[in-house]
């Protein structure tokens, strides 16, 4: 069988070298992931969650039809710009998916206005309770702090397999893209927790992925259209996942 | 009391780990569970709730972590259902067709994973049938039985073409479908060479052959004998080229077949002249007169193997036929080349050579029982339908063979006995040491006879075939064989004995107007050559495990005649089953 992908995520897209091997490491309702032999994850799947950079976006019937062929464990290897398993072949040859790095277009103050319905009251009877994460966010702006234990606390905390910790840190890292804040010595803290293994590996993904300016579709989204709209999108990803990332986006861009 | 579970590597969506947590939670006798990705901050959580044990200590940030809280041991066990069910998901649900048996297709369909072909070898009168079936149900269909109408085959091949399928067959022994050997097939490495054939042994001679030279072969699709008839005109041989030419994998495409009917001839021809990739093309019988551009049309299945060989290598063809090394000292009145075979084609291909090495001194004699009948030459192809009526076929069944050999001896003109091997699927375990003994006795016979004789063999095999083919090799050499690597090699051979030659055809490149074709080729009939077959087999058990055993799926389909058998019948239930779109 062969089969078509729609589009292929710009850090997908160096990771299908000719040869390269990966394995299935978990399917999913709306796909699948995928990993190389360097850990490197790549999710294959539709765009109901929004587009990833290290994604690669199936239709839905393609998903479907992969689904039935595929289980945990198999091998897909890259030839000729194809993704072959032994009951079917991925075409590759698809557009590239859009960086969406333009965070200067993004409208703040619409942004702030439109947070003031969306109720985070939820959070208050959490680990993640407003204080905290306000604490987080101050603190990221002040060169003199070390934040590593504070940092150890979020990442891989919290329910689901982007533990909450880590959507809201997400979160706040788009915030800090969007409107800058965050000191450098506290990016390079994050990147080297990445490192351990702290949290599962799609939830890394989602955050290294971040520190490098890169975010799924429905969270670049709010940079295009700040609607009311646009976040009730965001918070329909997952089961929380969307609106932990959303609280986090939230509580950076509130923190004056 | 706590007791902790954890599920190495386990993904499930949020929303499914949320459900088991209520499910574990409504337990009777459950005070108190949790649920989570085992990363140091939720075992920090798990600790911090009560929930804290050593074993959870060895959770990795990927394992799904479960504590459940209990007083109730035998409550742990429901818990550990229930997680099994809730992660077990719709993920897991494969390989569930192995060996499972179904006795209608409806049953086929549900137990196999994604059929894509249907191998059929039931008996010929009811194979037309099963092959409609099988097209209506969107499966390809390699047909091994014989006895089915050619106006069966024109039907079920138009159907086929117009739905995007492939039939292979009728009477198609040999086919290799992304490496899985089906039928008579020899365990051939996959490689870049893809063939298509209208003979069986001539495929496993030219597929061996391109093993033995260290490439490969992973799609050589089998047409059957009469695809290249006027009336079916070549509708699977055709779409078969088309195929092989758009798989990036292929590089050299070589086509095997008896000379077709002259206009089949050229439409398969002007074909082959719109692609672009290097062909070898071989119509076995006749001589090449001359030669194309990006067309090599060779004489013998060697010279096909060699030359594909080659061009795959990006060399320039070059074929050089040779002769094996043989120390037999025959008298004057030895004149008599005996051929034995148990491969059709190879037989054609003897008779064939002998033709062309003695053309202007010898006079045939016609008969359905020889290949090949003069004074003194006698070809016989032994698993033609006249020697193997209620019999097995020479592959599997050594007896005619022996006898045919013991009655030789008899014959003092005899010079050169050549018999041939064929190994792999579907063959004997071990033909050779079922020949040998019979060879023995022969060559002492003739020896005490006062004479010498030669018995050359070649063994038609890989080292990948179960039989093994250096062994087998070795057991013939042991009885006094003389071992021949190739059928071409092994005929030449015993023509010089008897002091003839073979010339190869020396020929001129020629070129050719051809008109445009379109070389598009439907989806399904790429995804058949690009990945393992999922079979449904009708018929023949030994080719399901056959399939299984080369790591593809299969599912046997145990067929039983519908309405007693009654042919008539039986076609009006499928007329009524196809028009009502339904089963029985």
């Amino acid at each position: 069988m062969i089969l078509q992908a729609s589009a292929v995520g710009s850090i997908a897209l160096p990771l299908l070298n000719e040869g390269n091997t990966f394995s299935v490491h978990s399917i999913f309702e709306k796909g699948l992931n995928i990993v190389d032999q360097n850990g490197e994850l790549i999710f294959a799947g539709t765009d109901e969650n929004g587009t990833f950079p290290f994604g690669i976006l199936l239709d839905p019937q393609t998903k479907e039809t992969i689904k039935t062929y595929i289980q945990v464990g198999d091998t897909l290897t890259v030839r000729h710009n194809r993704l072959t398993h032994n009951r079917f072949d991925m075409l590759l040859n698809s557009k590239t998916l859009p960086l969406n790095m333009d965070f200067e277009h993004a409208n703040i103050t619409q942004l702030k206005e439109n947070f003031q319905d969306i109720s985070f009251k939820a959070y208050d009877s959490t680990d993640f309770e407003r204080a905290r994460v306000l604490s987080l966010i101050n603190r990221l702006q002040d060169p003199s702090e070390n934040l590593e234990e504070t940092l150890r606390y979020f990442i891989g905390r919290g329910q689901g397999l982007t533990p909450t910790g880590d959507d809201i840190l997400v979160g706040i890292l788009y915030g800090h893209f969007i409107n800058h804040f965050i000191e450098h010595k506290h990016l390079e803290t994050l990147k080297a927790l990445m490192k351990e293994p702290l949290t599962t590996i799609v939830s890394k993904r989602f955050i290294t992925c971040a520190l490098d300016g890169l975010f799924s579709s429905k969270i670049t989204a709010l940079q295009h259209d700040p609607s009311l709209e646009s976040m009730k999108r965001l918070i329909n990803v997952g089961s929380s996942s969307g609106m932990d990332t959303l609280y986090g986006i939230y509580m950076s861009l509130t923190k004056e | 009391m706590l007791y902790t579970i954890i599920k190495e590597n386990t993904y499930k969506d949020s929303i499914v780990l949320m459900l088991l947590s209520n499910k574990l939670s409504a337990i009777d006798g459950v005070s108190k569970v949790s649920i989570m990705m085992g990363t140091p901050a939720n075992k920090d959580i798990f600790k911090s709730s009560g929930l804290g044990t050593d074993e959870l200590e060895k959770a990795k940030p990927n394992d799904i972590v479960i504590v459940v809280d209990t007083d109730q041991e035998q409550k742990v066990d429901e818990v550990k259902e229930e997680v099994e069910i809730a992660l077990k998901g719709e993920s897991d649900s494969q390989n569930t067709s192995k060996g499972q048996e179904a006795h209608n297709w409806k049953r086929a369909m549900e137990l196999a994973n994604n059929p894509n072909l249907a191998l059929i070898s039931i008996p010929g009168q009811y194979a037309a049938m099963e092959a409609e079936n099988a097209l209506n149900e969107g499966l390809h269909v390699f047909m091994f039985s014989d006895n089915v109408s050619k106006e069966d085959e024109v039907k079920l091949k138009q159907k086929a073409h117009e739905k995007g399928l492939l039939v292979m067959g009728p009477d198609c022994g040999t086919a290799l479908i992304h490496g899985v050997p089906l039928a008579f097939t020899n365990n051939v490495n996959e490689g870049d060479i893809g063939i298509v054939g209208a003979s069986g042994t001539g495929i496993q001679e030219v597929t061996t052959i391109i093993d033995r030279y260290g490439k490969g072969v992973t799609n050589a699709l089998g047409t059957g004998g009469r695809d290249l008839s006027t009336e079916v005109g070549a509708i699977t041989m055709l779409d078969s080229i088309k195929a092989l030419n758009q798989d990036p994998k292929v590089k050299v495409i070589t086509v095997i077949s008896k000379p077709p009917a002259e206009e089949v001839q050229r439409k398969v021809l002007n074909l082959l002249r719109n692609i672009d990739k290097p062909v070898v093309t071989l119509f076995l019988g006749d001589k090449p007169s001359y030669q194309e551009e990006n067309i090599y049309h060779a004489y013998t299945l060697e010279e096909a193997a060699v030359v594909a060989v080659q061009l795959s290598n990006g060399d320039k063809p070059n074929f050089e036929p040779t002769t094996a090394d043989v120390n037999v000292v025959l008298k004057e009145s030895q004149v008599g080349i005996k051929g034995y075979y148990s491969g059709g084609t190879l037989a054609s291909e003897a008779a064939m050579l002998v033709r062309d090495a003695f053309k202007d001194t010898m006079t045939e004699e016609q008969s359905d029982r020889y290949v090949l009948k003069t004074n003194t030459h006698e070809i016989i192809d032994l698993g033609d339908d006249v020697y193997t009526k209620g019999k097995p076929h020479p592959m599997i069944d050594p007896e005619k063979r022996i006898e045919m050999l013991e009655k030789s001896v008899n014959d003092p003109e005899t010079a050169v006995i050549m018999i041939d091997n064929v190994i792999g699927n579907g063959g004997h375990e071990d033909m050779a040491s079922e020949l040998a003994p019979a060879i023995k006795r022969i060559l002492d016979s003739a020896r005490q006879d006062g004479r010498q004789l030669a018995v050359l063999a070649t063994v038609v095999g890989t080292a990948q075939d179960i039989q093994g083919y250096e062994k087998q090799m070795e057991i013939l050499k042991e009885s006094g064989a003389i071992i021949c690597k190739t059928n071409d090699q092994m005929v030449r051979t015993a023509i010089q004995l008897i002091c003839g030659k073979v010339e190869q055809p020396i020929v001129d490149v020629q070129k050719f107007d051809y008109t445009k074709e379109n070389l598009a080729v439907d989806d399904k009939v790429m995804s058949f050559i690009n990945m393992k077959p999922s079979v449904i087999n009708i018929g023949l058990k030994s080719f399901t495990e056959a399939v299984q055993n080369s790591g593809s799926e299969c599912v046997q389909f145990n067929w039983r005649p519908i309405a007693g058998g009654d042919e008539k019948l039986m076609k009006v239930l499928q007329f009524l089953n196809y028009y009502e779109g339904g089963t029985i």
